[in-house]
């Protein structure tokens, strides 16, 4: 009896580690120009892929890692995580940089070498940007040697246009108020929502925040009517207090922005898409006011790969990954397995 | 090592060990020593009264980043005299902390990857405050709770404050004795 009670636990054991053998789970750090990027690596390896997470302005890689990361993800390809220059556990000493925007750019650049020479240099990769995520991972790909590492570009909701953002935003609230309002029990707030947003001038800078607010208030409304439903997630909460710092988030944010810096210059890659050659794969949500699905329709039909895709999410704001989870994930895998 | 005092009472130390769970944020674990000697000039000047220099050295992990060790040494105010319940104040103006991040891959001026060395990380300025409540245990010592915020500098090109929770034992060591009546 003894010897096949240890004969098991042998083959348990070994199972086990066989079953982990590709499983990646570690941090590594990145030094480039005075700074050490924070990088989370999770994921199976066995095929050799890797997804590279660029995140959204005020955010931090690890509040990515939920639901369809790693239930779907994360058991297909190793995702990498990171946090960008200035934002939550990225820690330098560096003088103010004069262009951020340029910067991160690069530190993208860099992290990808770091990532070819740590993993192999036959490993494929993608690269992913949501949001703020998407100008900053579009605009690295305008770089053609950096452009040729990567084997797909996934866009999530990325704010391709900030010159003229304010202006879709305050055009998409109205029309989603227009829709609404006849037919909703909360008819006066789309009504109170629509008229607000009517009077406000989108292309003077000064009304920028208020349009913002009435976006807000589109997106409470829409939870009210139960068109998208999502909430935090307890893994999401855990991400965010537990392995991020929530006070260096909230303070290097709250001093770095660099967005309002990128607002200021107006970036805009509508055009500048032309030279994205490799697969790409847009995703918006219907009902994002945050980054509208038409600027990145717009950018979609200038962007220069004959293998391009676009998807609109019915039922989702700004997080399709985290309101239309199952969805998202099968979306990415099949796009990835297609082309890697 | 401790002192239990003619008729059990403990009269001041001059001076304390701490030994103290620190949780950066309240989770993130670590430890923290530190040492307190009662500074016996100026015995005269009430704002010397209970004063002690300390000394302190702590570590602690940021959960799936980084460990950061740090040390400083400052000034430590206990309330008059250490009843039952007790607080101090502690201001520590020389303080460092280290970060380390052993894999660290460099991107040097070639733009070519370097191997990390394992001790990669960064220096800073660490000035601290700390408040404690303190409790009387028997005659051996103190339990101890604080709380100390901190900053880091330069972090990135600006300031990092930091939050740390002790919880903690305070023993006297050694202690002057009474003479016999």
């Amino acid at each position: 009896m003894n010897k096949w009670f240890w004969l098991s636990i042998l083959i348990i054991t070994t199972w086990s580690c066989t079953n982990n053998r590709f499983r990646i789970d570690e941090t590594i750090h990145v030094r480039h120009q005075g700074a050490d990027i924070p990088v989370y690596v999770h994921g199976n390896s066995e095929n050799k892929t890797f997804l590279v997470v660029t995140h959204g302005a005020g955010s931090f890689g690890l509040v990515y890692r939920d639901a369809a990361f790693t239930e779907v993800l994360e058991e297909n390809y190793v995702i990498v995580y990171f946090d960008q220059r200035g934002q939550s556990m990225f820690e330098g000493q560096y003088d103010k940089p004069e262009n951020q925007f340029e910067l991160m750019t690069k530190d993208l650049v860099a992290l990808t070498e770091v990532l070819q020479y740590r993993y192999g240099d036959d490993i494929s990769l993608f690269l992913m940007g949501h949001s703020w995520g998407g100008l900053l991972s579009g605009n690295s790909l305008l770089d053609q040697t950096h452009q040729s590492k990567y084997k797909g570009w996934i866009n999530i909701a990325g704010a391709l246009n900030l010159e003229e953002i304010s202006q879709e935003r305050k055009e998409l609230i109205i029309e989603i108020c227009g829709s609404f309002k006849t037919q909703s029990e909360f008819n006066e707030q789309w009504e109170e929502v629509e008229s607000k947003t009517l009077l406000l001038d989108a292309e003077d800078s000064e009304t920028y925040d208020l349009v913002l607010e009435q976006a807000s208030e589109v997106i409470k409304l829409l939870g009210k009517e139960e068109v998208v439903t999502s909430g935090i997630t307890g893994e999401k909460l855990y991400r965010a207090m537990i392995e991020n710092n929530p006070i260096h988030w909230l303070i290097s944010d709250e001093v770095t922005r660099p967005i309002e810096a990128a607002l200021k210059e107006g970036i805009d890659l509508t055009m500048e898409v032309e030279n994205i050659k490799i697969p790409s794969l847009f995703i918006y949500g219907k009902y994002d006011v945050s980054v509208p699905p038409r600027m990145g329709q717009k950018a979609f039909e200038n962007l220069g790969s004959e293998d391009k895709q676009i998807e609109i999410f019915e039922n989702s704001i700004h997080h399709p990954f985290d309101s239309e989870s199952d969805k998202f994930g099968d979306l990415l895998v099949e796009f990835i397995e297609a082309r890697r | 090592m401790l002192f239990i005092g003619v008729n059990g009472q403990t009269p001041d130390s001059l001076r304390y060990i701490g030994v103290s769970y620190l949780g950066n944020n309240i989770w993130n674990p670590g430890i923290s020593l530190s040492m307190d000697n009662k500074i016996q000039a100026f015995k005269n000047l009430s704002f010397f009264n209970n004063s002690f220099i300390h000394i302190e050295a702590n570590a602690h992990w940021d959960i799936g980043n980084r460990t950061l060790l740090a040390t400083a040494i400052g000034w430590k105010k206990y309330r008059s005299s250490l009843k039952k319940w007790s607080r101090s104040f502690t201001l520590k103006p020389l303080g460092i902390t280290r970060s380390f991040s052993p894999k660290t891959y460099t991107i040097n001026e070639n733009g070519n990857v370097e191997e990390p060395t394992g001790f990669e990380g960064r220096f800073y300025y660490n000035p601290s405050i700390e408040i404690s409540i303190l409790r009387k245990y028997k005659d051996a010592g103190y339990f101890r709770l604080a709380f100390e915020m901190s900053a880091l500098y330069p972090y990135n090109y600006y300031t990092i404050p930091l939050i740390h929770l002790k919880v903690g034992y305070l023993f006297s060591y050694p202690c002057k004795k009474k003479n016999d009546e």
